[in-house]
């Protein structure tokens, strides 16, 4: 008798695309770039990565470096905040002819670890959640994120939970992962600057999305915390999040 | 006819307006449910106000909490340019809400529309 071997089932390849939104990243955003994966195996799933970064009027070469590194690159007119180069990259992602199995947004700065986007994106297989939230605010960052940091995200996750009743531990997190057909809900959002992220995470409550997190790694340089948040941004921030609150939208 | 009647009877059409805006603007989809609802609350809750004018302020008379004048001609006019300004206010708000969301669409539509060309042309 003659005996069957047995073949193994070619592996469909997917699509992520990983979303950068930058602003003024020159020096940094190369890097960022040539660090992500190629491909990601997670499974019995491949998937083939492709970068998309979303230059907000950058003032510096961010545009030609982010091409040079080999990602397409949608540059914005006008600077309009992180949460709209967010947004654009999204409503990007969403309206592609090929079909984007998962959608990875990543900080331009250089804060997250690359190995971090295979880890949410386990996650949201493993939980089949629509979208998964890279959680910082866990024991293990708690040497390299700085006291005023872990304080400021503290509270704005609390403010969050008491203003919208969601449970997300880091609601600030720049790295979360989507499924594809979750993009058209998250990016649903109205504010443009940082209180965006809070309002995803709303617009993900609201549209029923199963939210996930998972802990993430962080690393904080000079340039990082530069570049984050400063007490007039925090309380913009709040500001926004209760007009929406009240509102419904900005 | 009573002083606060009139004061009534002239912001009714404001508190008419304002409602039937925001009803019609929910219902042609250029407002959210939550957002209406909002609105509701706030000119009704004027409108009450307005209505119990008469018993707050008399109250306020008796216990000579106020101190002030009997509510002259002058007061209404103020009163309900007060009002006209309230509504000038969030119709101003809406417009700008509305344009920015606008503009905000149009920038995405355009960064991603020239991205495509860009990309069409690269191959």
């Amino acid at each position: 008798m003659a005996e069957k071997k047995k073949q193994k089932a070619p592996v469909k390849t997917e699509l992520l695309y990983i979303i950068i939104p930058a602003y003024n990243e020159s020096g940094r955003i190369g890097k960022v770039i040539a660090t992500l994966p190629k491909s990601i195996h997670v499974a019995d799933r491949k998937f083939d990565v492709k970068i998309v970064v979303i230059d907000d009027c950058s003032k510096d070469g961010t545009h030609k470096e982010a091409k040079e590194a080999g990602a397409r690159v949608l540059r914005h007119v006008v600077n309009c905040g992180a949460g709209a180069a967010t947004r654009t990259g999204l409503v990007y992602v969403s309206q592609l002819e090929e079909p984007v199995a998962y959608a990875v947004a990543i900080d331009a700065d250089g804060q997250h670890s690359s190995s971090d986007v295979k880890n949410l994106l386990e996650c949201a297989i493993a939980t089949d959640a629509d979208m998964v939230v890279g959680n910082r605010l866990h024991d293990g960052n708690k040497i390299s994120m700085p006291a005023h940091r872990k304080f400021g995200n503290w509270g704005l996750s609390f403010v969050s939970r008491i203003l919208f009743g969601i449970k997300v531990k880091d609601t600030q997190s720049g790295l979360r992962a989507f499924r594809g057909s979750a993009l058209p809900i998250v990016s649903m959002y109205t504010i443009d600057r940082y209180g965006f992220a809070t309002d995803m995470l709303w617009a993900a409550q609201r549209g029923g999305l199963h939210v996930c997190e998972t802990p993430i790694e962080v690393k904080y340089s000079k340039e990082t915390l530069a570049k984050g948040q400063n007490n007039w941004g925090a309380v913009h921030l709040i500001l926004d999040l209760l007009w929406i609150r009240i509102a419904g939208s900005v | 006819m009573s002083k606060y009647v009139l004061l009534i009877l002239i912001n009714l059409p404001l508190l008419a307006i304002g409602i039937i805006d925001a009803v019609s603007s929910y219902k042609t989809g250029r407002m959210s449910r939550r957002r209406c609802i909002v609105q509701l609350l706030f000119w009704i809750s004027i409108g009450v106000g307005l209505m119990l004018l008469e018993p707050i302020y008399n109250t306020l008379i008796q216990y000579n909490l106020t101190n002030s004048a009997p509510l002259s001609l002058f007061d209404i006019v103020l009163l309900t340019l007060l009002l006209f300004c309230l509504f000038l206010i969030k119709k101003s708000n809406e417009t700008i809400t509305r344009l920015n969301r606008k503009i905000s669409r149009l920038h995405e539509s355009i960064v991603i529309s020239e991205e495509q060309r860009g990309w069409d042309k690269e191959k």
